[in-house]
């Protein structure tokens, strides 16, 4: 800015009056002495005055108040308005920025369901152990497993693990708890019924300790109360039932003859080894996790070998976690909205459960298929061996003496032993009483029952309570009598032969002391 | 007392003008929303006469004033006492009025350019006759910063201290922005030098 601007400048402020003293008597001096200034001067007077002279006072708005406080009012109104609709516009602008933020990422829930559901399943998937380290699978429980479809899942055999088909040939399986555990010796008693010689046996047991190898990765336990199985495990139960029946006929055509059904004739195929070959070398990771609160479906990846080993180390662990893993006990928490939930949510898996089980019935999945020849149609045929090998096994008594009494007992169903103590009784009448009795009972036809119980065994043999002590277990009524009955003949001619052996003793001795008289 | 003292000295009239707007507005903050009338009453016509000045013409002027006691009104329970309650409302006054010409110039770019300027032409050939229409036209022509400083000193009287105040700049700014007002009004005015100085 100039000089002289600025000069113009103080003396616009001058005019107005707005200048300190000093400026002021500054100013003043500098017009005194400046025409020029003098002259700007006039003419901002001028200006100043035609600027004030313009000014008109606008006319009043009579209305003016009126229309202000109408307005205030309405806005006051509207303003109550919309705080009384608050909930609501905030609901409709909720929806609105929901349905704005699920348009522009719409699997974002499906994104948070899936982001919770691995969190959830890592933490079921933490410390899962081989079902073998947990339930120490031996060759009885695999036998079992092929002809039941079960396995223990603790070494108390207190819970089991059964598999299955539905009447529409649906898979499922159940984890139940069993009171007191069964210890039939099944596969003993396989055994004695095929009349397996002993290279045989060895050659079967090897069968079973490979499948017991196998089945070690098919289910997995853990301390959190989840059971996975992999959805290969209905195969190896044909696999393994196969398998069995195959090396039956093998081994011994004619034994394992009598344990089919009449009308069904079994041909043991190749087929049978190459779908076997084929479910082995299927490596299939997809299990299905029971979990205490939840149903679902995942991969485990496990190296075999590698648990293998580490099965010493292992070993030594469960020693400690020996008590924590028998503890696992499936206290299913659902409530029946839950279930209806899970229904929905989890159309693939229907769990139905009771007291002291749970069932899953599994509708949709992508189980392995393995072919295994005539598996349907010789459904009967297994069933049948499944049923009849117990009565086929044959056990040959194995007999102590003792001064006062004998005592029998058979190999492989040590539960029952038996004893005859001589001065209780007079074998010859006994014989002949009791001889009719189990003629009565042989009679019977015990075909037509599959299972005993005690109390029938109790009804049918009153008598024989008094001479016999009967241990607690499942007695084969049949075959025990069959046996009974042909050790009572040859112990009857024993006695015989003792008779007269002590008659003849006496009458010598007799003689003896007579002579001495 | 020398508080009371003090306060004498003071013109009457200055205490009467504080006191009352302020009371009036720690009232209105205080719950009694009648006393926002009373403050409309008082300052109403100056409010409405910026506007005027400000626009030139009286078509919006009620619609403006309106809106600034609305905002007063809706503002006035965070007024905070550091300035005169006139101070805030002419400022608020101001800006309104700056507002409604910055829109009305913003549609007048939409208006034919013919017509506009015939407009203009027209209006000018009718004032020819009345002086202060003449001024008040010259006036109207200068731009917004110039303008309202100079109607603001030389007709509604305010100091250069109320005019940064409500105009939210310097002192200095103002006094430039005055004279330059005035310079450039006698610009306009210089082709009707001769009849306006008679």
């Amino acid at each position: 800015m100039t000089r002289q601007a600025k000069n113009f400048e103080l003396l616009s402020a001058y005019l107005d009056d707005e200048l300190s003293y000093e400026e002021k008597v500054q100013v003043e001096k500098n017009i005194k002495s400046s025409l020029q200034l003098q002259k700007k001067l006039e003419d901002l007077k001028k200006i100043k005055q035609l600027t004030s002279s313009t000014y008109k006072k606008i006319p009043e708005s009579p209305y003016f108040e009126t229309r202000l406080f109408a307005s205030l009012d309405s806005q006051k109104s509207l303003h109550k308005n919309v705080f009384k609709w608050a909930p609501a516009i905030g609901l409709v602008l909720t929806t609105i920025i929901i349905m704005i933020v699920l348009k522009s990422n719409p699997d974002l829930f499906n994104n948070l369901i899936e982001k919770q559901k691995s969190n959830i399943t890592g933490f079921y998937k933490e410390n899962l152990q081989p079902l073998l380290f947990a339930a120490d699978l031996n060759k009885e429980d695999i036998f079992n497993f092929a002809m039941y479809k079960q396995l223990p899942l603790d070494k108390d055999d207190k819970q089991i693990l059964h598999i299955d088909y539905d009447k529409t040939g649906k898979e499922f399986f159940e984890i139940k708890s069993v009171e007191s555990p069964q210890n039939e010796n099944n596969f003993e008693k396989f055994i004695v019924a095929l009349n397996l010689d002993e290279k045989a046996k060895k050659q079967i047991d090897s069968i079973m300790n490979q499948y017991a190898e196998e089945l070690e990765a098919q289910v997995f336990i853990n301390k959190n109360n989840t059971v996975a199985i992999n959805s290969n495990l209905w195969n190896y139960q044909r696999a393994i039932q196969s398998d069995l029946l195959a090396f039956a006929e093998n081994s011994n055509q004619q034994e394992f003859q009598k344990l089919l059904p009449k009308t069904v004739s079994y041909k043991n195929s190749r087929d049978v080894v190459l779908a076997v070959n084929e479910m082995r070398n299927t490596r299939n990771k997809n299990y299905i996790f029971l979990t205490s609160d939840s149903v679902f479906s995942e991969p485990i990846e496990y190296n075999l070998d590698e648990y293998k080993l580490r099965l010493a180390e292992l070993n030594n662990e469960l020693k400690d976690q020996d008590s924590q893993l028998r503890e696992i006990k499936f206290q299913f928490k659902y409530d029946s909205a839950q279930q209806k939930l899970e229904d929905k949510l989890n159309s693939n898996f229907k769990v139905i459960y009771d007291s002291n089980r749970c069932r899953v019935e599994i509708s949709k999945f992508d189980f392995p298929n393995i072919h295994f020849p005539d598996f349907d149609s010789l459904f009967n045929v297994y069933d049948s061996v499944a049923n009849n090998f117990k009565f086929h096994s044959q056990y040959i008594p194995r007999i102590k003496h003792f001064d006062n009494k004998i005592q029998f007992h058979f190999d492989g169903d040590s539960l029952n032993t038996y004893e005859f103590e001589y001065y209780k009784f007079d074998l010859d009448s006994l014989l002949e009483s009791q001889s009719e009795l189990i003629d009565s009972l042989q009679s019977y036809n015990w075909n037509n029952i599959f299972e005993f119980n005690d109390s029938l065994v109790l009804k049918s043999m009153p008598k024989l309570d008094s001479y016999f002590k009967f241990y607690d277990g499942e007695v084969e009524i049949k075959l025990e009598m069959e046996k009974l009955k042909s050790e009572l003949e040859k112990f009857r001619g024993e006695m015989k032969q003792w008779k007269e052996e002590f008659k003849h003793d006496y009458d010598s001795k007799r003689k003896e002391n007579n002579n001495l008289k | 007392m020398n508080f009371n003292k003090e306060n004498s000295e003071l013109p009457q009239s200055q205490i009467l003008k504080l006191d009352d707007d302020f009371s009036l507005v720690k009232r209105f903050i205080d719950g009694d929303e009648s006393t926002f009338r009373l403050l409309v009453q008082r300052h109403k016509e100056k409010v409405r006469n910026i506007i005027f000045m400000t626009l030139g013409n009286s078509d919006a002027v009620d619609d403006i004033a309106q809106e600034v006691f609305i905002t007063v009104y809706k503002n006035l329970k965070n007024f905070r006492f550091e300035s005169l309650f006139t101070t805030w409302l002419y400022r608020i006054t101001v800006n309104k009025s700056k507002d409604h010409l910055r829109k009305k110039n913003v549609r007048k770019i939409f208006v034919p350019i013919k017509e506009a300027s015939g407009k203009l032409n027209n209006d000018l050939n009718t004032e020819k006759n009345d002086i202060s229409k003449i001024v008040m036209a010259a006036i109207l022509k200068l731009p917004q910063k110039l303008k309202i400083p100079l109607l603001l000193k030389d007709i509604e009287g305010f100091s250069y201290q109320e005019i940064a105040e409500t105009m939210e700049c310097e002192i200095g700014t103002v006094k430039s922005r005055i004279f330059r007002a005035r310079e450039g009004l006698k610009k306009i005015l210089k082709p009707m030098e001769e009849e306006l100085m008679q």
